[in-house]
């Protein structure tokens, strides 16, 4: 397949694990990959404020995020738990740079985000940051393929539609590639989501609460496609209050009023 | 964001509201249906002005009674009619106008003609034998009155082709016939018998607006005495040498007129001499006047039409929030999402557009069906209704599509 592209074709040859980052023939990391000693995740004393609009005084504001500093390297899979209002949400934000920190730095597979235009932001999320929500978010009337084949269309990349072909069969679902979201499954919609987030081949997989909207054993499913995932070499974080998911990570992090109190490791 | 996908998905969105977006162009489908068939049926119109006023004859200075500003006045003063046979014998004096190859007057009005069992209403002609040339009219069969008639006065008629054919059933059938002419003049009707000695060539029907062969020419000295009873003429047809002497013959009929009339230096003429030309730029000007009117109404219509589509593109907008922060985050930049939503709103109101044209198109047909104006229709107007309808989507969904591209990714993901 793809004989017209050699480079493509080597990173998505059949006896490639197709669940794996890309990599080149020679094993180094493409452009969109962290080199291996570069962390991906690089937050040192992040705060982050909100105030309510039109109310300028210190009492209304909130402080969503107090100092955080958070390390997390290539090939980790991190869960981020922590009751509602605890700053989960805000750190989900930074950390799929939909938002930028009032105060400290953070670096994205060595990109630092400060100063950085809406349109830049963009380009980062599409380059980095592979998004998946508990909402599962697809376009409706719009095809499985066409939906995986949308952060590829923003980046403008001819070979989008054989991409968003493999990405499908990854996830189980090269079959369903014409249906719209309204004739899948729950179950089925969150892989087309997740297809979505791995086409691009991104640095971050983000999963904010991605089994929420799911029966219990359709979740337990997509839990095992992340933890397949994350030993193909993916770099994931799942924001979730639910334990079960949060069990199957081997680092947890906890936070409380905007500050990390817990980061824990479990021994495998 | 490849432009064949942007499309695509715009069409996926209006395909979703079908309903809601046919509503939404109905306001841009009236104005552009205005406008193309006002100007199809306008154009239609003008162009039978045109022609008939081309069928005056080339080179001709005509002289009406009365003062004219406006192309609206002339009707006004045709109340005050102040030119007579006098005024023609002065204008055909030789030397009076020199560049002038024939100068043609006429009188006229409405007659009833009846021949045999038949009887038709018909203008009446009265004029001179110069008449054929200033105007380029010959006869087809028999004679055109020539100077014996006029100094006899004598009771003879030259018809129109359409007048002969009924009366008499073809031109040769006519001549040599009589017919009895009745005129209403004061006093009561007046009939009078005139005897067919020619019949003019057809001239043709102007879009059947006007037939110009349904009429009775007669001596001008026998329409003066024997039935209009009136020395004053309706208007002097002055037929010049040629394009370049038009100027010269204007001025000389205007001299030789103030004359006549005994003007002094600083009083008006109480009198109109207009070229052809004159009389086409009046017969325009009034066109013009009701294009911009026309143009006044499809813009209005068009400027509410666009109101409608921000309209509907805000609604859309606020609808689609989430889509919008989804595809912010997946990597949409700003002038992604302004594309998506213009391209929306310009495919919407291109196709109310295309929709406006083409019943605009239908209208001026079916008008055509049922009066004589033959519609124009236009390629220009069609392609300049179409740049306009995009233009109406591009400036009008503008605002809606800039509010969706400024719209940050989390307050829009968090959207309901």
């Amino acid at each position: 397949m793809l004989a017209g592209s050699p480079d493509t074709a080597a990173a998505w040859t059949a006896e490639a694990d197709p669940l794996a980052p890309a990599r080149s023939p020679a094993g180094a990391p493409q452009a969109g990959t962290a080199a291996p000693s570069m962390p991906i995740v690089l937050m040192q004393g992040i705060h982050k404020t909100y105030r309510p609009d039109g109310a300028g005084g210190e009492a209304s504001a909130v402080h969503a995020l107090r100092g955080v500093d958070l390390v997390i390297e290539s090939g980790e899979l991190v869960a981020i738990v922590g009751p509602s209002g605890s700053g989960k949400s805000t750190l989900m934000n930074l950390l799929g740079c939909l938002d930028v920190p009032d105060l400290g730095t953070y670096r994205i597979a060595g990109r630092d985000v400060a100063g950085l235009s809406d349109d830049e932001l963009a380009g980062i999320r599409n380059r980095f940051v592979g998004f998946i929500f508990q909402q599962w978010n697809l376009l409706p009337r719009t095809s499985a393929l066409a939906n995986v084949m949308l952060p590829l269309s923003y980046r403008g990349d001819h070979e989008r539609r054989a991409k968003a072909e493999h990405a499908l069969s990854a996830v189980g679902l090269a079959a369903r590639a014409g249906h719209r979201p309204n004739q899948l499954s729950g179950g089925e919609q969150q892989r087309v989501a997740i297809a979505r987030a791995l086409v691009t081949e991104p640095a971050l997989l983000l999963a904010d609460e991605p089994t929420g909207n799911l029966d219990t054993a359709t979740g337990r499913e997509i839990l095992g496609l992340f933890g397949e995932l994350n030993r193909a070499g993916r770099t994931i974080v799942i924001v979730t209050h639910d334990p079960s998911v949060a069990a199957m990570a081997e680092r947890r992090i906890r936070l409380r009023d905007g500050e990390i109190v817990e980061d824990e490791r479990a021994v495998r | 964001m490849p432009f064949a996908e942007t499309l695509q998905t715009a069409f996926g969105a209006l395909a979703a509201n079908r309903l809601r977006a046919a509503l939404t162009i109905l306001g841009v489908t009236i104005g552009i249906a205005a406008v193309i068939g006002m100007v199809s049926v306008g154009q239609g119109a003008s162009d039978i002005v045109q022609s008939t006023l081309q069928g005056l004859g080339t080179n001709v200075v005509f002289v009406t009674p009365g003062t004219r500003s406006t192309g609206f006045a002339q009707a006004a003063g045709g109340g005050v009619t102040n030119l007579t046979i006098d005024d023609y014998l002065a204008l055909d004096a030789p030397g009076a106008v020199p560049d002038a190859i024939a100068v043609a007057p006429e009188q006229g009005g409405f007659v009833q003609l009846v021949a045999g069992g038949d009887a038709v209403s018909t203008r009446l002609t009265g004029t001179v034998p110069d008449y054929s040339i200033a105007r380029d009219w010959d006869v087809t069969v028999g004679r055109f009155v020539n100077d014996g008639d006029m100094v006899a006065a004598a009771p003879v008629a030259v018809l129109g082709a359409s007048t002969a054919a009924e009366l008499f059933g073809s031109p040769e059938a006519a001549v040599g016939e009589s017919l009895s002419a009745r005129v209403v003049r004061a006093g009561g009707t007046l009939a009078v018998r005139l005897r067919v000695v020619g019949v003019l060539e057809a001239k043709g029907n102007v879009g059947g607006f006007f037939n110009r062969d349904d009429l009775i020419v007669v001596p001008l000295t026998a329409s003066a005495r024997r039935i209009v009873g009136q020395e004053t003429v309706s208007t002097i047809s002055v037929s010049a040498r040629s394009a370049e002497t038009m100027d010269q013959a204007q001025r000389d009929v205007t001299t030789v007129l103030r004359q006549q009339h005994r003007l002094g230096p600083d009083e008006p003429s109480d009198f109109t001499v207009q070229t052809q030309q004159d009389l086409l730029a009046a017969a325009s000007l009034t066109a013009d006047i009701f294009t911009i009117l026309l143009g006044a109404i499809g813009g209005i219509s068009l400027v509410v039409g666009g109101i409608g589509i921000m309209n509907i593109m805000l609604v859309s907008v606020t609808e689609r929030t989430r889509e919008i922060g989804l595809r912010k985050a997946l990597g949409a930049r700003r002038r992604d999402i302004l594309g998506q939503f213009l391209v929306e709103a310009v495919v919407l109101t291109t196709v109310g557009g295309i929709a406006g044209i083409t019943l605009g198109i239908s209208i001026a047909l079916v008008i055509g069906v049922f009066s004589p104006i033959a519609p124009a229709i236009s390629l220009f107007a069609v392609l300049v209704a179409l740049l306009i309808s995009m233009a109406v989507g591009l400036v009008f969904g503008l605002y809606p599509a800039r509010r969706a591209s400024l719209l940050q990714p989390i307050t829009a993901l968090r959207a309901e």
